[in-house]
């Protein structure tokens, strides 16, 4: 069975030193977790202004390592060229999908921009990975606390672009936030996933998701190397699902979801 | 052995769990994880002891149970003695209720020196207060909040009474350096998402002897919440110390 974690970040997390990072602290945490391959894009999209950095960052390790690394693009809807970089990003980077942080690039996941954005992503048949938040802002620093995407916008997106795969992640009691948007979507909407680095609840981890939603429409994913990667897997692997949904959410779902792509 | 220091029944009157039935998967769930024994607290309800007594009834070989007492109450110290001694719980639990916050911990020193006389720990939920923060901050952060320096005071008001600072302090760094000083306080790792080195860094600076698991089941998963320590660059007798030997030290187990 192969292991894919969605979720995982090269480049530099700024409010402390991370002890795997990089290209070689992230294959040696991989290597630790048995994990075989990472969707990986970076810190420094998030941080850095010129956000275009880290997309060639993620793009270097790839080429490096393109049994280990899966590239997404982050989009800054908010900075100029948006555009061409995305089909650079694709063309050239060739990556599997798009990933925004829209906490910290303020934009909304329902305006014209992000018609822009779905218009691009439906041309090159590409998933968007939402992160409403990348880590619990109760441990931001007063100087950089950065508002969670709510829930509700998320919803709105998912009801807005029916045609587009949106896998949604995030920190804070995430599980409790995806109750909200369990509650608020019609049964028939079928076009989300929820990665499950966030899905640190209750005591005995995805069961009720799964049986909420089903194994099919979750996707593994760690943070990792913000959050330990075995945390989330072991998450996965002493839930009382079946085996057959741990191996949908560990990899199953995630090869079905890049390997339909042009 | 692996003891987790930190799981409630019930936060709230409407729970669930406060029926023995329905916490009962909580036990076994934990158990097939390698969690023997669990300190339970029930909050701010005022039957909470009460049901927590019941739980510590029908599992006497993992339930270790804490009493919450209201900082509003008349008369904390009987009632802490009547839960320890006559009911046989092993630490105290605090926790902000109502109007009064965790700011005024100072408040309650003559309940932890009582503590200290009957030898058990005081386990205090703890969030550090930020200044600083921007408009509409507040309201994703809680109420349960207080400046980590208060952890210093407490410590060297009462020397004589073991402190656990849960969720170490929610800002990891500023906690462990505020308690460094005083051997009498602990830190939990209960409660918070398992971010990379944080376990590391406190017993590098504390000792592992120092650093006490905990998870805050049931709304936290037992798998992610006890990876924290499992998984983490330590020796693994310091994960032994951490996962059960210190606590078992702490309430006297034998």
């Amino acid at each position: 069975m192969l292991i894919i974690d969605f979720n995982a970040y090269l480049g530099r997390w700024p409010f402390r030193r991370l002890k795997y990072q990089g290209t070689d602290g992230l294959i040696a945490l991989m290597d630790r977790a048995g994990i075989d391959k990472a969707v990986v894009t970076s810190f420094d999209s998030i941080f850095l202004i010129d956000y275009e950095v880290g997309n060639e960052e993620v793009a270097d390790a790839c080429l490096s390592h393109p049994d280990k690394f899966i590239p997404f693009a982050v989009i800054n809807l908010d900075f100029p060229g948006w555009k061409e970089h995305l089909k650079k990003c694709v063309e050239i980077y060739r990556v599997k999908g798009v990933k925004l942080h829209p906490d910290y690039h303020k934009f909304s996941l329902t305006g014209a921009e992000m018609d822009e954005l779905v218009k691009e992503v439906k041309r090159y048949n590409l998933p968007i990975f939402v992160e409403l938040s990348v880590q619990d802002m109760r441990h931001h620093p007063p100087y950089c606390f950065v508002e969670e995407t709510p829930i509700t916008e998320a919803t709105a997106m998912i009801e807005q672009y029916p045609d587009v795969k949106i896998v949604l992640g995030g920190g804070k009691h995430f599980w409790s936030r995806v109750e909200s948007l369990l509650k608020a979507l019609p049964p028939t909407c079928e076009n989300y996933y929820i990665e499950t680095s966030g899905i640190g609840g209750p005591f005995d981890g995805l069961r009720g998701l799964v049986e909420k939603i089903g194994g099919s429409r979750l996707i593994f994913g760690t943070r990792m190397p913000l959050l330990i990667p075995e945390a989330a897997k072991l998450n996965v692997e002493k839930s009382k699902i079946s085996e057959m949904d741990k191996e949908l959410i560990l990899g199953g779902n995630a090869v079905k979801m890049l390997t339909n792509l042009p | 052995m692996i003891i987790d220091f930190h799981v409630h029944a019930a936060t709230h009157r409407s729970s669930p769990f406060r029926d023995v039935k329905r916490f009962k998967p909580i036990v076994e769930f934990a158990l097939e994880l390698g969690i023997d024994r669990l300190c339970v607290s029930s909050i701010r309800y005022p039957e909470a002891n009460e049901d927590v007594l019941r739980l510590m009834e029908a599992f006497p070989e993992r339930i270790l149970g804490f009493c919450y007492l209201s900082p509003l109450s008349k008369n904390p110290s009987k009632e802490l003695r009547r839960w320890i001694v006559n009911h046989g719980m092993v630490g105290l639990k605090v926790h902000e209720e109502g109007d009064w916050r965790l700011s005024r911990l100072l408040e309650l020193s003559s309940l932890f020196d009582e503590a200290a006389d009957l030898e058990v720990p005081v386990l205090i939920h703890s969030w550090h207060e930020q200044r600083g923060l921007p408009p509409g901050a507040e309201k994703h952060l809680g109420r349960a909040r207080f400046p980590v320096d208060l952890m210093r005071k407490v410590a060297e008001r009462c020397p004589r009474t073991v402190f656990i600072f849960a969720h170490m302090g929610g800002c990891w760094e500023k906690a462990v350096k505020a308690v460094e000083p005083y051997r009498n306080v602990y830190l939990d790792t209960s409660g918070f998402d398992p971010e990379m080195g944080i376990v590391e860094m406190a017993v590098e600076r504390l000792g592992a002897e120092r650093v006490i698991y905990g998870s805050d089941a049931p709304g936290r998963s037992f798998a992610a919440q006890v990876a924290k320590v499992i998984y983490a660059d330590i020796s693994e007798a310091d994960k032994r110390l951490i996962l059960g030997e210190n606590a078992a030290k702490i309430l006297r187990l034998g």
